[in-house]
């Protein structure tokens, strides 16, 4: 931990320099295309507003259906801004990984997740009161419990490693989940909210051999270098805050590993 | 106090090196520099500093740092038995050995602990360990002569 606060405290004043240069470049220097650009987002600004007041009515409708259903709401995640200082750091880097600037102080418990605007980025593996590593979508000891959009057939979304396409494991083989289909968080493992974009399902192939289809999706917010993240914070009570989040497969004790059988049994209920 | 501040900036510019070098260990030709001054207090406290460092910033459990470096140790007082350990080409030999043992280490801590293997991303990084160790560790030696900062 204190290499991880020693590291951030390196980098910090170039990161700093960084930003304060290009932010001088692109606010008052690049400024070529502002007043279209002014234009566009003014129009979108205005039907992004309209948008945002017929969902407002159908999040009002949702509230008193569930009131009337007696069906519990999803309760709020905070949400804390950290900037990326570092990617895979030094010779012990075995997994794929990004040092951000925020801490246990700031929220960054382990195994907490990190989003873009995008979606889904990774997991906090371990934290420095001030600076965190994350463990990223594409890493192979990655897994979260995903859901079809469209499809709503659960599957495990696993990376595979850095520049490679992602696998969705243990989906039922009676499912039917379709190319092109946007795969969420289902929350079901506590581990991010539900409804976070994690990937986007590439191919689909049934396989007589095998008892589940081979799923390849890609990652929808890991697709270039990542610079600024939003960790996801637990809210208090709730399963996700108690997650202890461990890549190390050997260091979960014996009664909570499960088979392949009983994943396939789980998912297909 | 000179020697003091030339380690500070070492460190500062291993730090940056390794930020842009993924799995670059730019501390290392810094421990080399340390065994050939002979200086027992000063190698001590850079190894702690080293092991404190990668293993707060890795994400290996905690343990590798301390075999790697003593796979450093190992191999600079073996090498030192048949070449002149100040030599250039002893330093380029060691390199090859430390980068070829980084790689056994990487993969030997990777199966204790059941994670997958990406042999694409290790091989870079341990021909990346075989080309900067020379180049940081003559820069560095050459500085040190240049502030006359070698302590023995």
């Amino acid at each position: 931990m204190t290499g991880l606060e020693v590291t951030r405290h390196i980098l910090a004043p170039g990161v700093w320099l960084k930003d304060q240069l290009s932010s001088f470049w692109s606010d008052y220097i690049a400024l070529t295309g502002v007043a279209s650009e002014n234009v566009r987002l003014r129009e979108e600004i205005g039907r992004l507003r309209q948008e945002s007041d017929l969902l407002r009515e159908d999040i009002k409708e949702l509230e008193r259906l569930r009131a009337l259903a007696g069906i519990p709401g999803t309760m709020p995640w905070e949400q804390s801004g950290a900037r990326v200082i570092a990617g895979k750091f030094g010779p012990q880097a075995a997994l794929n990984s990004v040092i951000v600037n925020t801490g246990f102080l700031g929220g960054a418990t382990p195994g907490a997740p990190v989003v873009t605007r995008e979606g889904l980025v990774g997991k906090v593996l371990h934290a420095a009161p001030n600076s965190a590593n994350v463990l990223l979508l594409n890493d192979p000891s990655f897994r979260v419990a995903v859901l079809g959009q469209d499809s709503r057939v659960r599957g495990i979304l696993a990376g595979t490693g850095a520049g490679l396409p992602l696998e969705v494991l243990y989906v039922a083989p009676n499912s039917y989940m379709r190319e092109g289909e946007i795969l969420i968080c289902s929350g079901i493992d506590g581990s991010a909210p539900k409804g976070v974009p994690a990937a986007r399902v590439v191919s689909v192939h049934y396989d007589q051999d095998t008892l589940f289809p081979q799923i390849i999706a890609e990652p929808i917010a890991l697709k270039s270098a990542i610079e600024e993240v939003i960790l996801l914070i637990p809210p208090k009570g709730t399963k996700a805050e108690n997650l202890n989040f461990n890549p190390y497969p050997e260091a979960l004790p014996a009664d909570e590993s499960i088979t392949d059988e009983e994943a396939a049994r789980t998912m297909s209920n | 106090m000179r020697n003091l501040v030339w380690w500070i900036v070492y460190i500062v510019v291993a730090v940056w090196l390794q930020k842009f070098i993924p799995g670059l260990d730019a501390l290392v030709p810094g421990l080399i520099v340390c065994l050939q001054e002979k200086n027992r207090q000063q190698t001590f406290l850079f190894l702690l500093f080293c092991v404190v460092l990668q293993e707060g910033t890795g994400t290996l459990p905690f343990g590798a740092s301390i075999i790697w470096y003593g796979f450093v140790f190992t191999c600079f007082y073996a090498g030192g038995w048949f070449f002149m350990a100040g030599n250039q080409g002893f330093v380029f030999l060691l390199s090859v050995a430390l980068a070829a043992g980084r790689g056994l280490l990487f993969i030997g801590m990777s199966e204790l602990q059941q994670l997958p293997l990406d042999t694409q991303v290790v091989v870079p990084q341990c021909l990346a360990q075989v080309f900067f160790t020379p180049i940081i560790w003559l820069l560095s030696g050459a500085s040190r002569r240049k502030y006359k900062l070698q302590v023995s």
